[in-house]
């Protein structure tokens, strides 16, 4: 039971079962959750959260939410942190809703941002595991959308 | 286990008994033992191996003593014994091996098949207890293939660190941590799991068969990959040792030696940049992750105007908190001081108001959002021009490196056209061996990332597998079994290699401590590791490998590092026993040894000639030492005596 002044948590975020291998691939996990230690190449992402955020950001740009069918454990939420990840998937809560009361119920604010990555997921990973190196892909993409045209030495 | 006293008969050079008593102090804790050559300063090393282990000696010649021989009529026996007294774990033990020979006539001597050795554990009230399996039990305290390291002699031990000796670096760090034990429990799991698969595959019929099949051909092809990868390391590993040897034959060539400096220096600063680049890698990662913000960035624009209006309304913060009105529906009483009794209008105006109110959670968390909003909104533009600016960070390294390549090229090109055949020659040959090392540097990634794929790909099959159905109840109990077998052999796996990596750098770390505490030219090195491949290679001060230009003497030091470093590290404890260890040693390096090695261990004994122990190594070593002694050889007679000085 939830009274007034207590805010409902969630204590994992969940994605869809069949992005769970691209989320790790963009992570740089490896079989048996080991981490590539390769700083040739390193993965486009430090963590499966930062992907999370960028597709759920990403699927608020193209302003839809699919919700999950078949979904899988990605993370646990107490590895977002207040500043700035909750602020921004509050932000995005409050504007899905038009409304602050849903800055109570956690359980709520994760599902709107499940949903809004699991839109904006196949984007993300559509430009950023396109052939070439994924964290340049990923450069070259923020620069194209919010930069400018992308330096063509990228 | 640390070794109190050793008593000799008619062992070698020393005729009748014989006795040196080690120093158990924890401060004095050297026994310096000096002989000049031939006194038989090896032989009472030769005495401490044979004893505990009995080898070293076949030749009976060799072993007992020749005037004991000469004196011993015919009809009877000789003995030849080694007695030594040790500690190890709070006890006390007493080991003793003899080789017994009988005299049959003046020239012929029947001795035993092979010395025996017997064992026994000292009370302190002199009551013993006789070790069964005495060999099985030293082995247990300190393994022979262990022991090398820690009883060796000073005049070979640079053998680590000579070129074309990785492998010694290789067995020394799995022997002394016991990585060939973790490795064959490996071995032996796996094919236990072999095995039940096999079973298995015989019960087992229709989808189940097709799929353990399948997975029978990943683990074989698995297997043939990391055979392979260890072959290509190997040759990777040879390569390089070619390459360091041409590029040593090149930088001895007077006439291009303003060159090769200049080769040196141009890959020290290409290594650099690299190095710089890959730290940018990570930055660029930071900034790149961080972007989510600006995707955002219209449902941070929408929320923050929910919120100001909001505010504007006067509803958050608002203008009567919550507990304001709780507070005073409870005390029933107005803000002005009238009663407000249940039921009234006021009252049911109170209940109104607080209705409308706002939780303080909810209050506290809206202040926060707002605020953070505005901050982010605000620090937008810095995070892209943050990595629009590392971006072009990146290219300049990037042209920068490509001029340094070109540099180097231009070098190499005049090195080809050179006017001699030696250098040209030379020259071509280390392009080769470069060539070859990039080519199997791309093997070696294939095949590990075809290792990876297949891990993979058996992953997702033992899902399969466990899903499929399994008829026979005893292909069920082999299932598990085959999986339980498999689990743990991925995990001797893992552990292997986590446990090895970890354990290498350990050792890497104590031997660049003691290196840079006992080598005179600490400033011109700045690092010591030991790499994957187990190769041990010190960097001088510019950051490039430097083992083949250090000096014999520096090698010796390098190794002693190895093996103190090793020592450190290993859980054994044995007491370090060094044969004539400063005989190609400067005095500096004497210095730096007679102060810093009686600190990495807890017993240490001397075997050393009067010239290699004198002046300043005498007085830093004089403080440690707890007992000393002389070897005296007796010309007349051809043996030696031991004698004590303190």
């Amino acid at each position: 039971m939830t009274t007034k002044d207590s805010i409902t948590k969630r204590d994992r975020a969940y994605v869809e079962e069949s992005q769970i291998e691209t989320y790790r691939q963009l992570a740089g996990i490896r079989n048996g959750g080991r981490k590539s230690t390769s700083d040739v190449n390193p993965a486009a992402y430090r963590s499966l959260k930062d992907v999370f955020l960028m597709a759920a950001s990403i699927g608020v740009r193209i302003g839809r939410r699919t919700p999950l069918r078949e979904r899988k454990e990605l993370i646990m939420t107490s590895y977002l942190n207040n500043y700035p990840d909750m602020a921004v998937l509050n932000a995005i809560a409050i504007a899905d809703k038009h409304g602050v009361d849903v800055l109570t119920n956690q359980d709520e604010i994760i599902t709107i941002a499940e949903e809004y990555a699991n839109t904006g997921f196949e984007e993300l990973s559509r430009r950023v595991l396109a052939a070439g190196i994924p964290l340049l892909n990923l450069a070259a993409y923020l620069l194209e959308e919010f930069g400018g045209e992308a330096n063509e030495s990228l | 286990m640390k070794i109190e006293l050793m008593k000799l008969t008619n062992f070698r050079q020393f005729f009748g008994e014989q006795t040196v008593r080690f120093s158990k102090d924890a401060t004095r804790n050297a026994t310096v033992i000096c002989g000049v050559n031939g006194a038989g300063k090896t032989s009472l090393m030769m005495a401490l191996s044979w004893c505990l282990y009995g080898y070293e000696i076949e030749n009976i010649g060799q072993l007992i003593n020749k005037q004991a021989l000469t004196e011993t009529p015919e009809g009877f026996s000789i003995e030849s014994k080694v007695q030594l007294v040790f500690t190890h774990a709070g006890e006390r033990y007493t080991a003793t091996r003899v080789m017994k020979a009988d005299r049959i006539s003046q020239e012929k001597w029947k001795r035993d098949v092979q010395s025996r050795l017997t064992l026994a554990r000292v009370r302190s009230d002199g009551q013993f207890e006789t070790i069964n399996n005495p060999t099985g039990f030293i082995e247990s305290i300190l393994p022979y293939n262990v022991s090398q390291y820690f009883f060796f002699d000073g005049e070979k031990i640079d053998q680590f660190t000579k070129p074309g000796h990785e492998d010694e670096v290789k067995s020394a760090v799995r022997n002394v941590l016991k990585i060939e034990v973790l490795e064959r429990a490996r071995t032996h799991l796996a094919s236990v799991a072999k095995e039940y698969q096999q079973e298995l595959k015989k019960k087992a019929t229709g989808q189940l068969q097709t799929l353990l099949e399948k997975q029978d051909k990943l683990r074989t092809e698995l297997e043939a990959q990391r055979t392979n990868l260890e072959k290509l390391r190997n040759e990777r590993s040879a390569a390089q040792r070619q390459l360091g040897d041409i590029n040593e034959q090149l930088s001895r060539i007077e006439e291009i030696r303003q060159l090769e400096e200049q080769r040196k220096e141009v890959v020290a600063t290409i290594k650099a940049k690299e190095e710089e680049k890959d730290r940018l890698w990570m930055t660029i990662r930071e900034s790149t992750n961080k972007c989510f913000v600006l995707f955002a960035q219209p449902a941070l624009e929408k929320a923050l105007a929910v919120l100001d209006e909001k505010r504007a309304r006067g509803e958050i913060p608002p203008g009567i908190r919550e507990q304001f009105v709780q507070d005073l529906l409870t005390q029933e009483r107005c803000i002005c001081g009238r009663p407000v009794t249940a039921g009234s209008t006021e009252h049911d105006e109170l209940v109104r108001l607080l209705g409308k109110s706002v939780s303080s959670a909810l209050e506290n968390s809206v202040i926060q959002t707002a605020g953070d909003l505005r901050s982010l909104l605000t620090g937008s533009d810095d995070i892209l021009n943050q990595v629009k600016m590392l971006m072009k960070q990146k290219v300049d390294i990037e042209n920068q490196i490509e001029s340094l390549n070109q540099q180097l090229d231009e070098i190499s090109r005049h090195l080809q056209g050179f006017d001699r055949e030696e250098v040209v020659v030379l020259e071509k040959k280390r392009i080769e061996w470069h060539e070859q090392i990039t080519l199997l540097a791309g093997s070696i990634g294939g095949s590990e990332e075809r290792m990876n794929q297949l891990r993979k790909e058996l992953e997702d099959l033992k899902v399969e597998i466990s899903k499929a159905e399994i008829h026979e109840k005893s292909a069920k109990g082999l299932q598990r079994r085959l999986t339980l077998s498999s689990k743990a052999t991925d995990a001797l796996d893992r552990m292997c290699e986590v446990f090895a990596t970890d354990m290498r750098q350990q050792i890497q770390k104590e031997v660049l401590a003691i290196f840079g505490k006992l080598i005179w030219k600490d400033s011109q090195f700045q690092n010591v590791r030991i790499s994957n491949d187990y190769q041990l290679e010190v960097f001088d001060r510019w950051g490039l490998p430097a083992r083949r230009e250090l000096s014999a003497g520096e090698r010796q030091v390098l190794s002693l590092a190895f093996i103190t470093g090793m020592a450190k590290v290993t859980e054994e404890e044995a007491p370090l026993v060094m044969d004539t260890p400063f005989g190609r040693l400067s005095s500096r390096h004497r210095e730096n040894i007679t102060q810093h090695v009686p600190e990495i261990t807890k017993q240490l004994v001397l075997l050393v000639t009067d010239e290699e122990l004198h002046s300043r190594a005498r007085e830093n070593l004089e403080p440690r030492i707890g007992m000393e002694y002389e070897l005296v050889f007796d010309q007349a007679i051809g043996c030696t005596t031991i004698k004590q000085l303190r």
